[in-house]
């Protein structure tokens, strides 16, 4: 085996998306104008913005509508929140928060809708406790027009199957390239939580992904 | 002992090799190791495939009409927004709701306390109910068979002996028309002009002295001259039976016989047996 001297001798896509260059000193003294009245200046924060909440909502949801919903719902309580807003961390770690909690919410709303058990009509042979009906959700994503797109879709699939406290570093770390320290802030946690977290999400994914390995 | 050292090694490895970003050199010590080890190597494998896969995900698009939307939906909760935010409109809304709501409070209470059927209310209605002239008319529900549910009876003709009956109820429902008893406590006769009564039980009875009886020998206290006719009373048992009696005529010291004296007093004819 050659001698590996960097993981980045392979070829990653992880390519470094423009709107993630963002200038933190810019969305705060964007913010600030947002604060006095601006909106062209909230409009600048929501074009930078928009692409990556909606794709991180989405993310978490599997779900692309709820996704603009949420994203739209992200922008409406920055704005509401704009004489509120502190300069203590990033911009971009106060709105992945909001994000966050938003998606996470929504995520628990959908445990909560599922009122129809139908646990009784899989009882298993010898009596054991009734399994839960959970069919496999086979449509298509909406982004099935990139290239390899059953594999993409494939990922979705096993991303979507993670906890969600599993799936929120883990999307933030691998999808959205955000360092173990912002990952923290935004999720409110310790970075050895979120390495750790990090690490199951991967299991997890690398069980269910075998067959792409 | 050197087992032991490995699995450790291993663990730190896969740790760093977990921890590294797509960008981080790898130490030394990692690389060396992973040319030793095997399974380590194809742990680093899987793992660089994984974020390959995950990575690969890309970013997913707003929709061209983000910013339109968004703006009608910061627009629509701008007069909300407005008016949460101005304190002397939301006290103002405030107490005219709760002046509304405790006028309607008080409306209600007086209502029902008007409604609220009394003894005496109850005696009346009793007395109508088992009265013949009145009772066949006493019934609830307007002959469209709709219960309606209204504080004031509805208008009656004054010279008619008609009593209407007015349920206490003020919620409005339609309910087939059924013929039945209506329970004294649901609903209260009443005329154009409320009956008034009174208990007699309460007040206290006339006390009349002999220097009162020659003093108002001019005036009746008694119906004297009444009392020598046979007073005879009809009663209905309200299930088309009626039971005639009949009263001899009373006298007060006088030359009829006394009701002491007769041993059959009542002298009934029963037309029915009850």
């Amino acid at each position: 085996m050659d001698t590996l001297s960097t993981i980045g001798d392979f070829s990653f896509a992880a390519a470094v998306r423009p709107e993630l260059v963002a200038d933190p000193a810019t969305d705060h003294a964007l913010i600030e104008a947002t604060r006095v009245g601006d909106e062209d200046a909230f409009a600048e924060l929501v074009s930078r913005y928009r692409n990556q909440i909606t794709s991180y909502i989405y993310r978490m949801t599997s779900d692309y509508d709820e996704a603009v919903d949420l994203a739209q719902e992200t922008f409406v309580r920055v704005y509401r929140a704009a004489d509120r807003y502190q300069t203590t961390y990033a911009f971009s770690t106060y709105i992945y928060r909001i994000a966050t909690n938003l998606a996470i919410s929504e995520l628990r709303k959908r445990k909560r809708r599922r009122l129809v058990s139908l646990t009784g009509f899989f009882q298993s042979k010898d009596g054991a406790e009734p399994q839960e009906f959970n069919p496999p959700d086979n449509r298509p994503l909406p982004d099935t027009e990139l290239v390899d797109c059953e594999r993409r879709n494939a990922v979705q699939r096993a991303i979507a199957t993670l906890p969600e406290k599993y799936r929120a570093p883990l999307i933030l770390r691998d999808v959205e390239g955000k360092s173990y320290e912002e990952i923290a802030r935004i999720l409110q946690a310790s970075e050895g939580t979120v390495k750790s977290r990090i690490s199951r999400a991967r299991g997890f994914l690398r069980e269910k992904m075998r067959a792409y390995l | 002992m050197k087992m032991m050292g490995n699995i450790l090694d291993c663990r730190f490895i896969r740790r760093e090799i977990e921890e590294a970003g797509p960008a981080d050199s790898l130490s030394l010590n990692v690389s060396d190791h992973l040319d030793g080890c095997a399974a380590c190597g194809v742990f680093f494998n899987e793992q660089v495939k994984l974020r390959e896969l995950v990575s690969s995900l890309g970013t997913v698009a707003a929709p061209a009409d983000f910013d339109f939307r968004l703006r009608a939906r910061l627009a629509g909760e701008k007069p909300k927004a407005a008016h949460w935010f101005i304190p002397g409109n939301l006290s103002l809304g405030s107490r005219a709701g709760a002046f509304a709501s405790l006028l309607l409070v008080i409306g209600l209470a007086l209502g029902y306390v008007g409604l609220k059927p009394g003894p005496d209310t109850q005696t009346s209605a009793g007395r109508a109910a088992t009265s013949p002239a009145v009772g066949s008319a006493v019934r609830p529900g307007a002959s469209n068979g709709i219960a309606k549910a209204v504080g004031v009876a509805a208008p009656v003709n004054p010279s008619s002996d008609q009593l209407r009956i007015a349920p206490v109820s003020l919620k409005e429902t339609n309910r087939p028309a059924i013929r039945r008893r209506p329970a004294a406590s649901q609903f209260v006769a009443t005329t154009e002009d409320r009956i008034t009564s009174s208990d007699m039980a309460s007040t206290q009875a006339r006390i009349i002295k002999a220097d009162n009886l020659v003093a108002d020998a001019g005036r009746s206290v008694f119906p004297i001259e009444s009392s020598g006719r046979p007073l005879k009373v009809s009663l209905d048992n309200g299930r088309g039976s009626s039971r005639t009696v009949s009263l001899p005529g009373v006298s007060f010291g006088g030359s009829q016989r006394t009701l002491t004296q007769n041993s059959t007093p009542l002298l009934a004819s029963a037309h029915g047996a009850w």
